[in-house]
């Protein structure tokens, strides 16, 4: 019996495997599967559950049935974002996530049911509110290369949890509430006649350091503990240096997209006049009104300090490297997933409307996945809804004003937009589908729309 | 976005609300009602500021913030200052690479302030008002023309309306670049209307001068006075002819001549028609005549097709507004007409005549004043609700026909190249309750119209500033949910 299981489960893993492999060389891309179902909000019967497993930290009732009632929100807070579709519900991904989960938790003996939950945020992080939930976003997967990486955010996350820092955190601001020294120094600036917003500042400002740097130190602890956790597995702990540095890159990449490759052709060639920068640039100084130190605002420390005590620790414990992996259950179904992080975010965008994101991420992956036509039909139906939105004065409603965070290539396909009449705009578009004339050509939509701007 | 940040705008955001004469080529903004002044050079939007007060610091000192934004609403940089608790903040400029901020005072006068691109406070001057003279009944109001005129890396011109016990008192000032100042009064008499500023570059600067005919019915003897820039030396005085009002609209100064473009009326008789055309003076920078060419409207546009198809002329009014030169020598004049009713209005009953249609459109004239081509952007299914303080008055400028909420404004804007102009306004269709932000684009002698009606206000209020070219920043408040949006409004054409 116990064989007949086993062989199934080889069997649906190959199975898998081999969509996935199959899937990153297919011309349409099918979106992963999303929750919806909402939370019950019966409170009794949560709290029963939660009593039958919870052992409260702080020893005041108040405090331990403010954080009950926390509980019972974050449940509905995860109905919430569950009935929006928030969650990815794909069963290759989540039963892979979860046995990453659970075979670091059976070779630690941990006997607690914990879930990974993946998101479709496309900001690269994790996370643990304090309840038995470890999500993971979409967008961390573009950071990560391996398994072995996976598994090491997995154990981060399950360690802020088993050392209960999000519970700590919340007896220390309810108890912060009830301290006299504050409340007195709160009452003194309300009733202060002058200076009151210098006051104010330097008390908020204060208290978030404080925060931070308390912050700072859990994440320091969840490091070393999510260590702990990993020695026992067969994973690669040298692996952990390139996540580290692939996380400090990630806010900073500026790959090169070609916006004007994609329009110009023979007969049409974008002002070059249109991607330049305003012709009068102003400054002033830019210091804020109130200077914050960003290094004490920080709730993560360097990426580098945290590698450097990871590696002094893994030096400490004699870490061998022999026999070591990078990938233990399924690489097929890693890549899978890494492959599909990259269109959902396509598809993130697009549920919220953001057409000029849409296709400057698609022709992002254009360079990466060239026989993908799923891409070209995707920046050509976004130029239609462009031009439709501009045909009815809504372009703001899904096109961002310019600001200095966004890439030098973002922003020439911005200017270009703004620069546009509508009847340029047309000969853009007219331009973009005679250069891609054969990828487009089973899409009776977008030709009926090209005849139409033809014309 | 860091603005997002900044709490306070949304509070500011529901206080103020935006105001904008558009009496030239500058778009001038009062501080009480606005929330973001554009920073313009050479016709372009540069920029943005907001100030605003931030805290009481002393029993006698404020301090104010000063956030200085991009084309793109991006924050360059904040700054605080602190100001005795007398004077408030009034306006601000931007000349060359510095800013400029004035603040008022009931009783100590004009404070300016000026910063650097790196925020460093590069002047500060009080200009006394003789405060012992100014009556207790002295309030902001009296400040009438509250216009700054940057002179691109030369300084800044304003000019100030000031009521004292004595009466109005009219002075042109000049902020050099290098931090002087030169106060210029003009003796006025007592019938003094008004003095506005028509025109100033580096070397002149042209002021009109308003006197009340001695035969009433709003008749005006208009006159130019020519002052040299720097020092603001009276260099000549032009006389229009006394026997027809003439509201100078705009001008241009070109090698030591004045070209001055107004709109004239006058009547033939006490109860005859009101005639009314275009003339083009043209004077030397000491005051003496060249030559004028008139088009007498009221006779040339009589067989006009565009004219005759939207009814300018039959029971109608027009209000040329703005002028821009072209670079071939024509100009470019946008003007609203006024069909009237054929009610009886009784002013001293109606403090408002209701006017049945409107249409608002851009003129090219040629030097000798022959108009070339009209262009007109008809406004269907509206009518206009002119208060009677909005009559034609010289202290309105040469516009203010209808001024619903203080939020109407036209302008010029200037392309890429300088064959392009766009004439931007925003309306109040009081047929479809409804503000309706509009653009007509001059490209080379062909006219193009884009308009976009505003979403209809319940709990949000829509506020939009001229950004760039063929395009406007409106900001959307919510009320119910105390969040704001800004966003790009693009015009098609």
């Amino acid at each position: 019996m116990v064989g007949k299981s086993k062989l199934s489960i080889l069997i649906l893993f190959l199975t898998m495997g081999s969509q996935c492999i199959f899937a990153q060389y297919a011309k349409e891309y099918k979106a992963l599967s999303y929750s919806y179902k909402p939370a019950s909000k019966n409170k009794a019967l949560f709290m029963k559950k939660i009593n039958a497993v919870y052992v409260p930290l702080a020893k005041e009732k108040q405090i331990v049935s403010a954080y009950k009632d926390y509980l019972f929100y974050l449940h509905q807070w995860h109905g919430e974002l569950s009935k929006s579709k928030a969650f990815i519900a794909d069963t290759t991904t989540t039963h892979y996530l979860q046995r990453v989960l659970d075979s670091v938790m059976h070779l630690n003996g941990i006997q607690t049911n914990y879930e990974v939950v993946l998101t479709r945020f496309s900001v690269a992080n994790a996370f643990n509110m304090g309840d038995y939930r470890l999500y993971i976003n979409i967008g961390l997967f573009k950071c990560l290369d391996n398994e072995a990486q996976l598994a090491y955010v997995i154990c981060h996350e399950l360690a802020h949890k088993m050392l209960n820092h999000a519970e700590l955190k919340f007896i220390a601001k309810q108890k912060e509430k009830d301290d006299k020294k504050k409340k007195k120094e709160i009452r003194s600036i309300e009733r202060a006649k002058y200076n009151k917003l210098d006051r104010a500042v330097n008390y908020a400002r204060q208290n978030e350091y404080n925060y931070a740097q308390y912050s700072r130190v859990n994440e320091y602890q969840a490091d070393s503990l999510a260590l702990v956790l990993m020695m026992k597995s067969n994973y690669d702990l040298k692996e952990i240096k390139q996540l580290f540095e692939n996380l400090d890159a990630s806010d900073s990449i500026n790959t090169p997209v070609p916006v004007v490759k994609f329009f110009n052709n023979e007969t049409y060639q974008i002002n070059t006049e249109w991607l330049n920068d305003s012709e009068y640039k102003i400054d002033f100084g830019n210091a804020s009104l109130y200077e914050f130190d960003k290094d004490s605002l920080k709730t993560h420390p360097d990426m580098k300090n945290r590698y450097e005590k990871v590696d002094s620790l893994l030096l400490v414990w004699k870490y061998v490297e022999q026999d070591k992996k990078k990938y233990i259950l399924s690489d097929s179904v890693f890549k899978h997933i890494t492959f599909c992080a990259d269109f959902e975010e396509l598809e993130i965008l697009k549920l919220n409307k953001r057409y000029a994101s849409i296709i400057f991420h698609a022709m992002d992956l254009v360079e990466k996945y060239p026989h993908m036509t799923y891409l070209h039909k995707t920046i050509a139906e976004n130029l239609k809804n462009i031009y439709t939105a501009f045909e009815t004065h809504k372009l703001h409603k899904h096109i961002p004003l310019e600001s200095e965070q966004m890439s030098d290539y973002y922003k020439e396909l911005l200017r270009i937009i703004y620069h546009c009449s509508l009847n340029d705009y047309k000969l853009l578009c007219k331009a973009y589908c005679d250069n891609y004339k054969n990828e487009l050509a089973t899409f009776s939509d977008i030709n009926n729309w090209y005849h139409e701007i033809s014309k | 976005m860091k603005l997002a940040n900044n709490i306070l705008i949304i509070t500011f955001m529901l206080l103020f609300c935006l105001k904008l004469d558009a009496q030239t080529n500058n778009i001038s903004y009062k501080a009480n009602e606005n929330l973001l002044i554009p920073l313009m050079k050479n016709n372009k939007i540069v920029g943005y500021t907001f100030v605003y007060k931030l805290d009481q610091v002393s029993k006698d000192t404020d301090s104010y913030a000063i956030s200085i934004y991009d084309e793109n609403l991006y924050n360059l940089g904040e700054k605080k200052i602190n100001i005795k608790n007398d004077f408030s903040f009034d306006a601000a400029s931007y000349c060359g690479d510095e800013y400029l901020l004035k603040f008022v005072s009931k009783k100590k006068g004009i404070n300016y302030i000026m910063f650097d691109q790196q925020a460093k406070k590069t002047m500060d001057t009080t200009i006394l008002y003789q405060p012992d003279i100014i009556t207790n009944d002295f309030d902001f109001k009296h400040f009438q023309s509250n216009e700054i005129f940057p002179i691109s890396d030369l300084g800044v011109v304003e000019n100030l309306v000031v009521k004292t016990k004595n009466g109005l008192r009219y002075a042109t000032i000049f902020i050099s670049k290098a931090h002087k100042v030169v106060v210029n009064d003009f003796i006025s008499n007592s019938r003094t209307e008004n003095m506005q500023i028509l025109f100033c570059n580096k070397e002149v600067v042209l002021r009109a001068i308003y006197e009340k005919a001695h035969t009433g019915h709003n008749l005006f003897h208009t006159k130019i006075e020519i002052l040299s820039t720097l020092e603001l030396i009276p260099k000549g005085k032009y006389q229009f002819p006394i026997d027809v009002t003439y509201y100078p609209i705009s001008a241009d100064y070109k090698n030591g001549q004045v070209e001055i473009i107004s709109q004239y009326n006058y009547r033939l008789g006490k109860y005859s028609t009101l005639k009314y055309g275009l003339s083009n003076t043209t004077i030397t920078n000491g005051g003496n005549f060249i030559k004028e060419e008139k088009n007498e409207l009221t006779q040339s546009l009589i067989s006009d097709s565009v004219a005759k198809r939207n009814k300018l002329i039959q029971h109608a009014y027009p209000y040329f507004h703005l002028a821009q030169k072209l670079p071939d020598g024509n100009w470019l004049l946008a003007f609203e007409t006024v069909q009237r009713t054929k009610n009886n209005i009784r002013i001293r009953f109606n403090n408002k005549i209701v006017y049945a249609k409107s249409n608002i459109g851009l003129m090219e004239l040629n030097s000798k004043c022959e108009v070339l081509r009209t262009y007109v952007e008809n406004v269907k299914k509206t009518y206009r609700v002119v208060h009677t303080d909005y009559t034609r008055q010289p202290h309105m400028g040469v516009l203010s026909i209808q001024n619903h909420q203080g939020d109407d404004f036209r302008f010029f804007m200037q392309g890429e190249s300088n064959l392009e102009y766009a004439f931007v306004y925003l309306n109040y269709n009081n047929t479809l309750t409804r503000k309706t932000l509009g653009n007509i684009v001059y490209t080379a002698g062909e006219f193009s119209s884009d308009h976009y009606a505003l979403p209809k206000p319940t709990s949000t209020n829509y506020y939009v500033f001229p950004i760039s070219f063929k395009n406007c920043l409106m900001i959307e408040i919510d009320k119910t949910k105390n969040s704001f949006d800004i966003n790009k409004i693009k015009f098609t054409n």
